[in-house]
């Protein structure tokens, strides 16, 4: 079932609600300072800043995730499960300033398979939540980060490798392969890591051969085993396992996901476990959490009005009001007048013929 | 259906050629006439004409699914999409270019003219160079001979262009050729389809 606009937000806080995540509010600025001491772990850097009361510098939060990490006392012993549902604010190419609204959850404190699992339920019954057709992309951080670190090449080239892994670049991996004079199994891993995208039970077993080192075997183990509890919670088919999901490895060091649905063009849920971010705040915890941009509703969502109820001069007009009451009493919005309004309407009824006129 | 954003022009048609070879070819084409739309349900592909820098942003933002465009364009723009496969064709360079008794003066920034402005600046900030950047957008060859830069960062084919304004290639900074872009999303809802069409296009590759 997919929501109006205005109700997205309000269905996906019951669900996470319905979870234990307490909702979490912020101020909508922060010590620019905060920021610049953690510029690394924000997504997009251009901060909108301005001279608070008492002369020190502001801005307006770019981020949520940061926030809340900063001023959370959770820890590895008692963690919290948390949701917001906020606006962050950047400097944006096209008018100057954008407002983008976001909601997401966070756990912070002890990060086990357990916590994972829930992770990626939510984001599922989120993703059905946004769209009838969706599709969740899941990788591990350490998996790519374990092959790519191994090879004898400089931090560079392993920038350049990341890139190509994201954009799916195939034959220019196998070209910056052959210039740094890297073996051709190389390049067939590399490849073959570019290339996997596929359910966990076809994917899994070919990973085998890719992952050396102890960072991606631990990875691949720990994937494994999340795919392995996922599917006793019947969701293993609902999600895909994809490599060029990438995200910010700088930022996440286990599993990432990428959330779409069909009618947006870009990942629409983001996120992953990102432990560093914790501990650079000096906060003794791992954390693992995802955004939904609320900016793709518009895209996905259930038309505002769910029914316009058409009636002409000549019906009973009292019947016409009973019989939009029995349709509200099923749960649907209804309009009512002699012709639809000019708006996105899920059916238009003609009274009494019932039959719809769209 | 399989949505293709094809460059306008002569790589278009030569991209369309290939595809068509291997199966998606398209019963109203026509490149001779205004339409910009040609649709076939029977081999569920549909091709539009796009401005060749528009590309990337049709194919970016979903409105096609497919796209063919130059390397160039995906290192200037870096849109947010999957770099599927290099076609080989267009072949050229993205080279630095000054006339032929040019001599860099390291005291002051080198001005350099070009319509890559990501590309140029990411180049010379590798190499530690401080620049001043002169956008144009076109017949960037007539720069550094009316002495508005010092150098200009271009694309180079044959390099008869250069010739014939007395200026040569100084360096060249990455080659350039055609490529196959997808859109992030659509590779996820239509993956058996471009994994179909990729598979027949790497027997032609």
């Amino acid at each position: 079932m997919t929501y109006s606009e205005e109700r997205l937000p309000l269905a996906l806080g019951e669900l996470y609600a319905s979870y234990g995540y307490r909702k979490y509010r912020m101020r909508r600025f922060e010590e620019y300072a905060l920021y610049v001491d953690n510029m690394d772990f924000l997504a997009d850097k251009n901060v909108i800043t301005f001279g608070g009361a008492d002369g020190k510098l502001l801005a307006l939060r770019p981020d949520v995730t940061l926030s809340i990490i900063n001023n959370t006392k959770a820890d590895c012993d008692c963690g919290e499960k948390l949701y917001y549902n906020e606006a962050v604010f950047r400097l944006s190419g096209d008018d100057g300033y954008a407002e983008i609204r976001q909601t997401g959850v966070e756990v912070i404190g002890k990060v086990d398979i357990l916590a994972m699992a829930e992770i990626v339920e939510l984001i599922i019954k989120s993703l059905a939540m946004l769209s009838d057709s969706y599709a969740l992309d899941v990788s591990h951080s350490g998996l790519i980060h374990g092959i790519v670190s191994s090879l004898p090449v400089d931090s560079k080239c392993k920038a350049k490798i990341y890139d190509e892994i994201a954009r799916k670049g195939v034959h220019n991996l196998r070209a910056i392969v052959r210039s740094e004079g890297l073996p051709e199994e190389t390049a067939a891993s590399l490849s073959a890591l570019c290339a996997l995208s596929g359910a966990p039970k076809d994917v899994l077993p070919a990973l085998k051969d890719i992952a050396v080192g102890d960072e991606a075997v631990g990875a691949l183990n720990q994937l494994t085993r999340l795919c392995e509890l996922l599917d006793k919670r019947g969701l293993g088919d609902k999600i895909r396992l994809d490599f060029s999901v990438v995200n910010h490895l700088d930022y996440y060091n286990g599993i990432i996901y990428n959330g779409f649905i069909r009618e947006y063009p870009k990942a629409v849920i983001v996120g992953g476990q990102y432990d560093k971010l914790p501990e650079k705040l000096g906060k003794r915890a791992q954390a693992i959490g995802f955004a939904v941009n609320l900016e793709a509703t518009p895209y996905a969502a259930a038309p505002p009005v769910d029914i316009a109820l058409v009636y002409g001069e000549d019906d009973d007009v009292s019947k016409v009001m009973e019989r939009a009451d029995e349709l509200r009493a099923q749960g649907k919005s209804v309009y009512v007048g002699m012709s639809a309004p000019k708006c996105r309407i899920g059916t238009v009824l003609a009274f009494g013929k019932e039959e719809d006129l769209c | 259906m399989l949505n293709i954003a094809l460059p306008k022009g002569r790589l278009g048609e030569k991209v369309y050629a290939l595809l068509s070879s291997i199966g998606y070819d398209c019963k109203e084409w026509n490149p001779d006439n205004r339409k910009l739309v040609f649709s076939d349900e029977e081999k569920g592909v549909s091709y539009f004409w796009v401005k060749p820098s528009d590309v990337a942003i049709y194919v970016e933002l979903g409105a096609a699914d497919l796209g063919v465009v130059g390397k160039d364009i995906l290192l200037e723009y870096s849109p947010d999409v999957y770099e599927l496969s290099d076609l080989k064709m267009g072949k050229c360079r993205m080279a630095v270019a000054a006339k032929k008794d040019f001599i860099d003066d390291m005291e002051r920034p080198l001005r350099v003219a070009t319509k890559f402005t990501h590309i140029a600046r990411g180049y010379y900030a590798s190499l530690g160079r401080e620049i001043r950047v002169i956008k144009l957008n076109g017949s960037i060859e007539l720069a550094p001979i009316l002495g508005l830069s010092d150098v200009i960062v271009d694309i180079v084919e044959t390099g008869t262009t250069l010739k014939e304004n007395n200026l040569e290639v100084k360096e060249e900074i990455v080659p350039i050729s055609t490529r196959l872009i997808a859109n992030k999303a659509a590779y996820r809802f239509k993956k058996e389809g471009i994994d179909r069409l990729m598979s027949l296009l790497e027997t032609k590759l």
